[in-house]
């Protein structure tokens, strides 16, 4: 199993507060899976007694618990002076919720139902937040990607993609080796933050046309469909 | 005041009523009155220029340089009060030279003065306690003589007669009032009857209830039309309930399939002994499954807050131009799949105050919605101009067009033209009901001319 490390090369820590028993259980595995360190709280109180414990590296916290709530814990931190990432889960995702969640210092907002694939890039994100700069220049296989002059070579080969395109595979690569979900997508490529358009069929017609220009005729194949998922760019041999 | 508005409006008509015809009544009685004074005024005034002349001729200058009147004495003095007229005569220089009087001259309590002036003057006065006369006064001339004459009559007939007409009124009036309180109060009941029914018939009017409607006897009069009116309000929140019920039965029957589909699946898995590559197949199937079931649920609220009026409009001025622009690019692809021809034409340079999330979704699924129903190699227009304060943007296409039964309930959720095909395609029925939500909180509208094998026309129409 692969480790994640931080900084320090001690395993990240996460700290997952969720009362509902078969997510917590859900994220608990699917963060274990990736490598992450994690434990658990079922209660506000607990969350709260976990949190002065032991230090721990990011938070995943549910906005709705019994005792104390989400918000509550929130603030509570960031009243101690603590700047440890926070990403609040939550059922509610009018603008005002949005913005109180943000408000009460919380680094980062999903709304469930969520895609694990999301949660994982989005922990990613916060722990990468002080991490280095996005390199201009980013390479998967023999595929080669210029961000700054939006030219993309494979095998030494220049490769014609619309705009539109290169965007799309510039993503996928930020997040190679990773699943990506329409969603992701649709809010990250097409800034398109209403969910009920039918841009997932604009997405899926995209890809198939990215995916005949990088994959057509290689033996490599780098861009795969994740079924029920989304996509992600890897090389995996066919078999 | 609290109180008054407390009573019955039945009570409160009739009191008015009541009052009014009191304030009627008063008003006729002052103008009778004054009528009455000013007829007996003048018939008096009448009656003493008569006597007058009658006593000017009667009056012989005596041989004592006295005046006399030859008719005093026939009476006997206690008869002068019967008499109907009075006089007195003076001279020029003021001097009383012979008087008639309603007393004897023994008794006789008032001392007028002399008749002043040269004018001929009526007026009343109270020429002894308790009796008040009319008075004529006039120079005149008795044999050679200049005098002055000054004529009485009682007027106290005058009083009399008003006071009457007082008494009268005094016990009118409050049968008047009362007379037309009943009138006012029977009337009232009357024509508020229907009111009690209605009352009782609304009151029995539940949500289970809906079809019911309040009796209406006359259309036409005011608590016909306030029924007419109702049963329009219950026939609107009838069909609206109506069309909750049957999209919570929709809304069930659309989560139900995808539902059944994971439930089976998962049932499969766990039946059979599967090696890893079907496992991960079926659970991929299941994911797509639960996919569907965000989709819809994520349909549902956009829904529900489009039409959600209780939440503000984030508005900023939106670009129509742009907006068409960015909604055919987007889906450029799709169009480019079926071999259609995606077409804009933008007429720039205006902007309507909206939320360009909401407009945005809204013109994705009407384009979209064209993309779906024309067929391949058609051709699809978006077409952007202003007219007058109106912004218009319209989604024509070469499609096979919409027939008139389906036209009304297109933009309905969940409606299908063609149910089997569209849910093949994906579709859940709502793109159309969640673009007219979102138009119509910007207060605009969506106009659809469309007829068989012409191809239709999607018209968002909103006030700039």
């Amino acid at each position: 199993m692969e480790r994640r490390e931080g900084s320090l090369g001690v395993r990240v820590k996460i700290l997952v507060i969720e009362d509902d028993a078969r997510t917590a259980q859900a994220l608990r595995d699917g963060l274990r899976g990736e490598g992450f360190q994690v434990a658990v709280a079922r209660t506000g109180e607990e969350g709260s007694a976990a949190l002065s414990a032991e230090p721990c590296d990011l938070v995943v916290l549910d906005w709705m618990l019994p005792g104390r709530d989400g918000i509550e814990i929130l603030k509570a931190l960031r009243a101690q002076g603590r700047g440890t990432p926070v990403l609040l889960l939550t059922a509610r995702d009018t603008v005002e919720d949005r913005v109180l969640g943000l408000d009460s210092g919380a680094d980062d907002y999903l709304v469930k139902p969520f895609a694990l694939a999301e949660l994982l890039a989005r922990i990613r994100a916060l722990l990468r937040r002080s991490g280095p700069e996005k390199p201009l220049r980013c390479q998967v296989a023999d595929l080669v990607l210029d961000l700054e002059t939006r030219e993309v070579t494979q095998s030494g080969r220049a490769l014609s993609l619309t705009p539109r395109e290169f965007d799309l595979l510039a993503y996928l690569l930020r997040y190679h080796g990773q699943t990506v979900t329409r969603q992701m997508l649709a809010r990250d490529v097409w800034r398109e933050t209403h969910r009920s358009t039918p841009l997932d069929n604009v997405i899926d017609v995209h890809v198939a046309h990215l995916r005949c220009k990088v994959d057509e005729g290689h033996t490599t194949k780098l861009l795969h469909t994740v079924r029920g998922v989304g996509f992600v760019l890897r090389e995996e041999a066919t078999p | 005041m609290s109180r008054w508005r407390g009573q019955t409006l039945t009570l409160r008509l009739a009191l008015w009523h009541a009052a009014a015809v009191l304030l009627v009544v008063l008003a006729l009685a002052l103008f009778v009155r004054q009528v009455i004074e000013r007829r007996l005024v003048v018939e008096l005034d009448r009656q003493l220029r008569i006597d007058f002349d009658i006593i000017e001729g009667q009056i012989e200058d005596a041989a004592d340089g006295k005046l006399h009147w030859p008719l005093r004495g026939a009476h006997g003095e206690e008869g002068y009060a019967r008499l109907a007229a009075w006089f007195e005569v003076w001279s020029e220089e003021g001097q009383l030279l012979l008087r008639h009087w309603p007393v004897p001259e023994t008794e006789a309590h008032a001392r007028p003065g002399p008749p002043s002036g040269q004018e001929l003057r009526f007026y009343s006065a109270e020429v002894e306690p308790g009796l008040v006369a009319r008075i004529m006064e006039r120079p005149g001339r008795v044999e050679h003589r200049d005098v002055r004459l000054r004529v009485l009559r009682d007027s106290s007939g005058l009083r009399r007669t008003q006071q009457e007409l007082v008494r009268v009124f005094l016990v009118g009036m409050p049968l008047a009032a009362l007379l037309a309180f009943g009138g006012g109060w029977l009337l009232a009941r009357r024509a508020l009857a229907p009111l009690a029914g209605m009352a009782a018939r609304a009151r029995e009017i539940t949500a289970r209830s809906l079809s019911q409607r309040l009796p209406v006897s006359n259309p036409h009069d005011e608590l016909g039309r306030l029924g007419t009116v109702f049963n329009e309000t219950l026939e609107r929140l009838e069909n609206s309930f109506d069309e909750l019920r049957r999209f919570a039965a929709d809304a069930s029957h659309e989560l139900r399939t995808p539902l059944t589909a994971l439930r089976v699946a998962g049932e499969v898995v766990l039946r059979d002994q599967r090696d890893s590559a079907q496992l991960r197949e079926t659970i991929g199937a299941m994911l797509e499954d639960a996919q569907r079931l965000q989709d819809l649920v994520e349909s549902l609220l956009a829904l529900a807050r489009a039409e959600a009026e209780a939440q503000p409009l984030q508005r900023t001025p939106v670009a129509c131009g742009v907006l068409a622009r960015e909604a055919a690019e987007n889906l450029r692809v799709l169009a480019e799949e079926k071999h259609q021809r995606l077409v804009v034409e933008v007429v720039d340079g205006f902007t309507v105050a909206g939320d360009a999330g909401l407009l945005r979704q809204a013109l994705l699924n009407i384009v979209h919605n064209a993309i779906r129903y024309t067929p391949a190699g058609g051709r699809i227009t978006v077409h952007c101009r202003r007219r007058q304060s109106e912004a218009l943007i319209e989604v024509e296409d070469t499609g096979k067009g919409i027939a008139p039964e389906h036209q009304g309930r297109l933009f309905e959720r969940f409606y299908r033209v063609d149910k089997a095909r569209s849910r093949a395609e994906g579709g859940a029925g709502l793109g159309l009901a969640i673009a007219r939500a979102a138009v119509e909180r910007h207060g605009g509208r969506i106009e659809l001319e469309s007829a068989p094998g012409k191809g239709s026309v999607f018209r968002i129409v909103l006030p700039v």
